[in-house]
């Protein structure tokens, strides 16, 4: 009798083992990634177009925008990512006064730098007929058009001088903005390259 | 030692060494299992704004989409769907149903985060517990669940409240129209610093802004030593008592007290606290701030930059705020033209922030109804769509 209850409880034992086993399992680096990333659209979005940063959206006050509406500029705010970081650190404004995150926000932003200031917004691929009125002034108007760039003191572009640019265009948008434009490098976003040349590829339709 | 005795001494080693050895591969996680963190880091921000709805406050009838594109706050139902309630999860044949108030409510301990399955869950960086899966990839993100500990930590409530609108609103508020060189109480473009006008006090420095776009100059100025704050502090207590008390008894800034006075490009006024903000509301900056004499005391002669009646105001904290409604004086019943200028135009507001603040601006009690509706409730915010006044 003994002997059963002995040898059953070892049977129970060993087979208890491989549910035991289960828990054993490891995840792989990318889902590691995935799930302890800071999410820049659901997390850094939401600081950066209201609140202490609420003047730089919208474009109506002169300041450098990080967004219009419902459009993000995430290379402008990539630009400035250092120094966001710093002032999450408690570092100052470049302006004048000061700007107060909230240790939740500091702590958003300052993650975000840390692991890689990654915009995690997938463009949808850009089909049908890309015009220049519809698409290309709109982006024109809230990227090119500043007070220091082609709104000032660079030359103002329409339709006729970037037609003439195809070149140009052509190597700023495959170089996300790193070559090809006369004043420096600049960060062009993913989705404005993909609608730049989805529009010299149909053949520049006014 | 018998046969029988050393059978039974191994197999109790054997019994001890599986038991250990389940205990301990039970609890034993993988080299990246180990690292997954999903945790809030800080502790979550209590004056983000969470509802259990999406959207808040303004009539569909009542908007007017010229401040942006949608109107869009995300509310607990819609993460919740977003991330738990599939057709093939807890939206589905997976138990529990996650797709109404009462099924999501049954994991929640109203006031307290912490006790509650539902934030537990998603928090837990027990790579057999989290929801979702973790094999899936996907996190919640940390304004999702800040929402959602702030939605359980207010009291898990279908509908919000005051408590749920002011610290949000107030927030906005103190950390956005009070940065950088706007409404703080270092910024002295006002009038209301007696010793702070520009150009006179070495106490102060100006710097000029030249609006790229229009060419328009402001000239602004800020206080160098900033415990000088308390002149404004002062001023407030000032323009309290001139108005609740007696003419007779404000000693201070109402009333002109230097022989040509500095005009100011901005007046504009400081919002760093809810006090501020109050003061701004019942004390608009039209009724207490002006370049030329408003009202002279019939006995003492005194010539006074305020208005004798702190109601008669041709602008209003609302108006500048909220550009779908139409403000009229409370005295005169005269109408402005529609404004909303600290929403879409400096201060950038979305709608869904505008509502939130027309929705804790009419529910909060230290706010006088006659800042609301008017004398008698005649009114004083109409809708521009509809025509419709704001009444109690």
């Amino acid at each position: 009798m003994k002997k059963t209850i002995l040898i059953t409880l070892v049977a129970v034992m060993i087979m208890a083992l491989p549910s035991c086993y289960k828990n054993y399992y490891d995840i792989s680096e990318a889902t590691l990634e995935s799930i302890n990333s800071v999410s820049f659209r659901n997390d850094v979005v939401p600081i950066m177009t209201s609140g202490a940063c609420g003047c730089h959206n919208n474009g109506l006050t002169g300041q450098i925008a990080f967004s219009h509406k419902d459009t993000i500029f995430y290379s402008a705010i990539l630009t400035r990512s250092t120094l966001l970081n710093n002032m999450a650190k408690g570092g100052p404004h470049p302006g004048e006064g000061s700007i107060y995150f909230t240790p939740s926000q500091a702590s958003i932003v300052k993650a975000w730098v840390a692991q890689g200031a990654k915009d995690d917004y997938v463009p949808p691929p850009v089909t049908g007929d890309v015009t220049y009125a519809l698409h290309i002034v709109p982006i024109y108007k809230t990227d090119c058009k500043g007070s220091s760039c082609h709104g000032g003191v660079a030359v103002a572009l329409d339709y006729t001088s970037l037609k003439a640019k195809e070149a140009e265009i052509k190597t700023m948008m495959n170089s996300l903005g790193a070559s090809g434009h006369k004043g420096g490098a600049i960060s062009i976003a993913p989705s404005t390259s993909a609608t730049f040349l989805a529009w010299i590829a149909q053949g520049f339709k006014p | 030692m018998s046969i029988k005795k050393t059978q039974k001494t191994i197999l109790l080693i054997l019994g001890a060494f599986f038991v250990m050895l389940t205990i301990i591969r039970c609890t034993k996680e993988g080299v990246n299992a180990s690292k997954i963190a999903r945790a809030l880091v800080e502790k979550p921000d209590s004056t983000v704004f969470a509802s259990f709805y999406d959207s808040i406050a303004i009539a569909e009838a009542d908007v007017i989409p010229d401040v942006n594109d949608v109107i869009r706050t995300t509310g607990v139902l819609s993460i919740v769907n977003s991330n738990c309630a599939s057709a093939n999860c807890h939206g589905g044949a997976i138990a529990p149903k996650l797709t109404t108030y009462a099924e999501i409510k049954t994991l929640v301990v109203p006031g307290s985060p912490e006790q509650s399955k539902l934030f537990d869950l998603m928090t837990t960086s027990d790579v057999n517990k989290a929801m979702p899966p973790i094999n899936y990839g996907v996190d919640l993100s940390i304004t999702e669940k800040t929402k959602i500990y702030n939605w359980i930590k207010n009291g898990a409530k279908e509908t919000p409240g005051l408590d749920d609108f002011r610290p949000a609103a107030i927030s906005l508020l103190t950390n956005g129209c009070a940065s950088a060189n706007c409404h703080n109480q270092a910024t002295v473009g006002g009038q209301w610093a007696r010793s702070g006008f520009m150009g006179v006090n070495p106490d102060t420095v100006s710097y000029t802004y030249i609006n790229p776009g229009s060419g328009s100059i402001n000239i602004y100025a800020q206080l160098r030593e900033p415990s000088l704050t308390q002149v404004w502090t002062a001023y407030k207590d000032s323009v309290k008592k001139f108005f609740a008390d007696t003419l007779a008894n404000a000693n201070f800034r109402p009333y002109k007290t230097f022989g040509t006075p500095v005009v100011a490009s901005s007046r504009r006024g400081p919002l760093n606290t809810y006090d501020d903000i109050i003061m701004d509301i019942i004390y608009p900056k039209s009724i207490r701030s002006n370049s030329s004499v408003q009202y002279t005391h019939p006995t003492s002669g005194q010539k006074f930059y305020v208005k004798g009646n702190p109601l008669t105001s041709t602008d209003c904290f609302m108006r500048r705020m909220d550009s779908t409604i139409i403000y009229r004086n409370p005295i005169t019943l005269v109408a402005t033209t529609k404004n909303g200028s600290m929403a879409w135009d400096d201060g950038g507001f979305s709608p869904s922030e505008v509502a939130l603040f027309k929705a804790w601006y009419f529910a909060d009690p230290n706010i006088p109804d006659v800042w609301k509706y008017g004398l008698n409730n005649q009114g004083i915010f109409s809708y521009r769509k509809t025509g419709n006044f704001i009444t109690k």
